[in-house]
């Protein structure tokens, strides 16, 4: 075990991969800034949290090994009409785990190491993206009810009244018109039918 | 040659039409001003009007999308020069030196030099399209299953070997996105797979679903952390900014041209325009005379970015309609949109459906010209969409994101969905695993499954059909090189490197 391990970190060692890289990149003065989509509020550096890497990669972990296990079921071999149904995911499964797996030992090993390492978000980040998500997760759920166009006037409403501490004026008339001209333009100028839900069709009548 | 002048001709009178003129103009205004709010990005942009164009003819359909991807382009950069808030991720390097420059007491020069970068590279993208789209096709129509797959595995080894973020972690998400487009019913067998006995997972996953959640709450997670406070610099863009502009961009013609080459390797690798106009602007920076500029608001240091970011942007069009491979996250979503009228981008599109592809083109041409008339004059007045509280448009985006996400399938789940898809992309991001080869997989994988299993079937199960003679060795060779490049690139310079 100590010599897999030995022997995988020095292969993937992220360090080492990570300055290559970065030696390599022009002007390495972008710190950390070497990704595809990273907008500029990410310009910190990467690779530094390391306990918060440590639970996506064993929710990766446990996503590879349930696909193999699926795709073991399936038929992972070569069956009478070529590869069987589980061909491609096993394969997928299994890079998974080995990838995952990898991960896994360098962010605990740097863990132990150097400790924790940064914050997966800053303080005091939580409380606004719970702000965000709770309440659009209520607006799904009232959807199911009340269809899309009626929640998302509550959501608007809430969101912009309780959240963002705005008028009562502009809030109503936002909630108001907002839904409105998307029910026109997708419902009736668009024929794209959206979600009623239970009571939606009787609530929105025309 | 004239071949291809004249299919652009042809294409002009299809793009000219004065109803698909007048929707690309709504295209790039709508573009312009998704471009102009942080939280939602050009993919978003595209993905949300998908359930629109269904009911327009096809040309028009994809004019409107490719449309909405040109004035985000142009139009991330306003906000990033004037209020240091990039509303696109490709806009980030044009704060570097715009907005110092802007603040510097030349906002109107800024902006113009932008705004002709990114025509400078949309022109160069643009031109790459018409001649080279052609012999691609041509070329990949030669391909078998063999050579399609080898040629996704070299899209994904530039990800992982030359994409800059943790190699590891980029092979991860790309399983991942692949592990996701297998969820549902198996395409050639019929059997379901990684439902778990569930009804719900037998649709699968949606990748314009994903690129909602992902891009666009994901974005509007990282802006609510960070919080958003605009504090602009007004402006107005007067012949004198104009005059000026021109001049630097005469000036500065290895910043032009090195900007404008970087973006359209990095759109046919493909990467995409966020790193494009990071490489640009490093690599400018390296062989610039005056390094020492950068930051403080060098002309250099905004033509490069943004003419990179537009030329990946136009030449991201060449992999996906010759080869079916998007050259970008944005891209994709077109590429969806093109599929949903039955339209499979590939070598063989160009053969059945050329008067589609040449106005396609010629639209490319138009749309990036009409984007550079329409932002000149009126940047200032997009740039005031952003005094719109955030409080407001936020709540907005989201609804927006939920009408586009439902609509795709007409499913409720799928809105559930995008919401954990915007907290996966909001990890992802933090966690340094990257978005855009993830996406891509998702775009790619049915594709990808099918080249493999009838590759190996010709091939009698041997893996050996991947090396074979002529086409199919050498991409699978370069891809397998390109993989395991941030393991061979120490190895030279252990080899090699030391001497110097």
């Amino acid at each position: 075990m100590k010599v897999l391990h030995g022997l995988l970190r020095s292969i993937f060692n992220p360090r080492r991969i990570i300055t290559q890289v970065v030696d390599r990149l022009p002007n390495g003065g972008l710190k950390g800034e070497r990704s595809q989509t990273d907008p500029f509020w990410s310009l910190k550096e990467g690779g530094s949290m390391r306990k918060a890497d440590i639970v996506p990669a064993l929710l990766f972990l446990l996503v590879g090994i349930a696909v193999v296990i699926d795709s073991v079921n399936l038929g992972f071999m070569w069956g009478r009409t070529g590869p069987e149904t589980g061909f491609f995911p096993f394969y997928l499964g299994a890079g998974m785990i080995i990838g995952s797996l990898i991960v896994l030992f360098n962010a605990v090993n740097l863990y132990r190491k150097q400790g924790a390492g940064k914050r997966l978000m800053p303080e005091g980040a939580l409380r606004p993206i719970l702000w965000v998500i709770i309440p659009s997760a209520a607006m799904v759920l009232i959807t199911e009810l009340v269809g899309l166009h009626i929640a998302a006037a509550l959501y608007l409403g809430f969101y912009m009244r309780a959240v963002g501490k705005i008028g009562w004026t502009t809030t109503l008339l936002i909630s108001i018109i907002a839904p409105l001209s998307l029910y026109i333009t997708f419902d009736k100028l668009f024929l794209v039918p959206l979600p009623q839900g239970l009571w939606g069709g009787y609530l929105l009548r025309f | 040659m004239m071949e291809d002048v004249n299919n652009l001709i042809m294409g002009l009178g299809i793009a000219l039409q004065t109803y698909n003129l007048l929707i690309a103009v709504i295209g790039i205004v709508l573009g312009i001003i998704v471009g102009v709010l942080p939280g939602l990005g050009g993919a978003n942009g595209v993905a949300i009007l998908i359930p629109v164009v269904v009911s327009m003819p096809p040309t028009a359909g994809l004019i409107l999308l490719s449309s909405i991807y040109w004035g985000s382009l142009y139009g991330g950069s306003i906000t990033s020069i004037l209020f240091n808030i990039p509303g696109e991720p490709w806009s980030v390097a044009a704060t570097f030196d715009g907005y110092p420059m802007a603040k510097g007491g030349r906002p109107g020069k800024a902006l113009v030099l932008s705004f002709f970068s990114h025509g400078v590279g949309a022109l160069f993208g643009v031109v790459l399209l018409t001649f080279f789209a052609p012999l691609i096709a041509e070329f990949a129509l030669k391909f078998g299953p063999a050579e399609v797959f080898a040629v996704m595995m070299l899209t994904f080894s530039a990800f992982v070997g030359l994409g800059g973020k943790s190699p590891l972690k980029t092979v991860v998400a790309i399983l991942f996105g692949f592990i996701l487009a297998a969820v549902g019913m198996d395409i050639v067998s019929g059997q379901l797979r990684m439902t778990y006995g569930t009804v719900v997972l037998m649709g699968g996953f949606n990748f314009i679903v994903a690129v909602i959640g992902l891009f666009g709450l994901g974005e509007i997670f990282l802006t609510v952390e960070e919080g958003l406070k605009v504090e602009g610099i007004s402006t107005r863009i007067g012949m004198k900014d104009i005059k000026d502009a021109l001049k630097d961009l005469i000036r500065y013609p290895k910043a032009l041209i090195m900007g404008t080459l970087i973006g359209a390797w990095m759109g046919f690798k493909p990467g995409g325009a966020t790193p494009a106009s990071f490489m640009a602007y490093g690599f400018t920076k390296q062989a610039s005379r005056n390094p020492n500029e950068f930051g403080k608001g060098s002309s250099e240091g905004i033509i490069a970015p943004e003419s990179a970011a537009q030329a990946a942007g136009t030449s991201a069009t060449l992999p996906m309609i010759t080869l079916g491979i998007p050259g970008s996250p944005t891209m994709a979503v077109i590429m969806g949109g093109l599929m949903i009228f039955g339209l499979q981008p590939g070598p063989m599109l160009f053969k059945e459906h050329a008067e589609f592809v040449w106005g396609f083109i010629a639209s490319c041409w138009v749309g990036n010209l009409l984007g550079l008339v329409l932002i000149l004059p009126f940047a200032p007045l997009f740039a005031a969409v952003l005094k719109v509280r955030f409080a407001i448009f936020m709540p907005i985006i989201i609804y927006v994101c939920a009408i586009g996400a439902y609509a795709v399938n007409n499913r409720v789940i799928d809105v559930y969905y995008m919401l954990i898809f915007g907290v996966l992309g909001y990890l992802f991001k933090k966690l340094d695993y990257p978005i855009a080869p993830m996406v891509l997989a998702l775009v790619l994988g049915d594709m990808a499954e099918q080249a493999m299993r009838q590759a190996l079937i010709i091939g009698q199960g041997s893996p050996m059909v991947f090396f074979s003679l002529p086409l199919a060795l050498p991409l699978m060779v370069a891809a397998l090189i390109i993989f395991f490049w941030p393991v061979i690139a120490p190895m030279k310079a252990k080899l090699f490197g030391k001497k110097v």
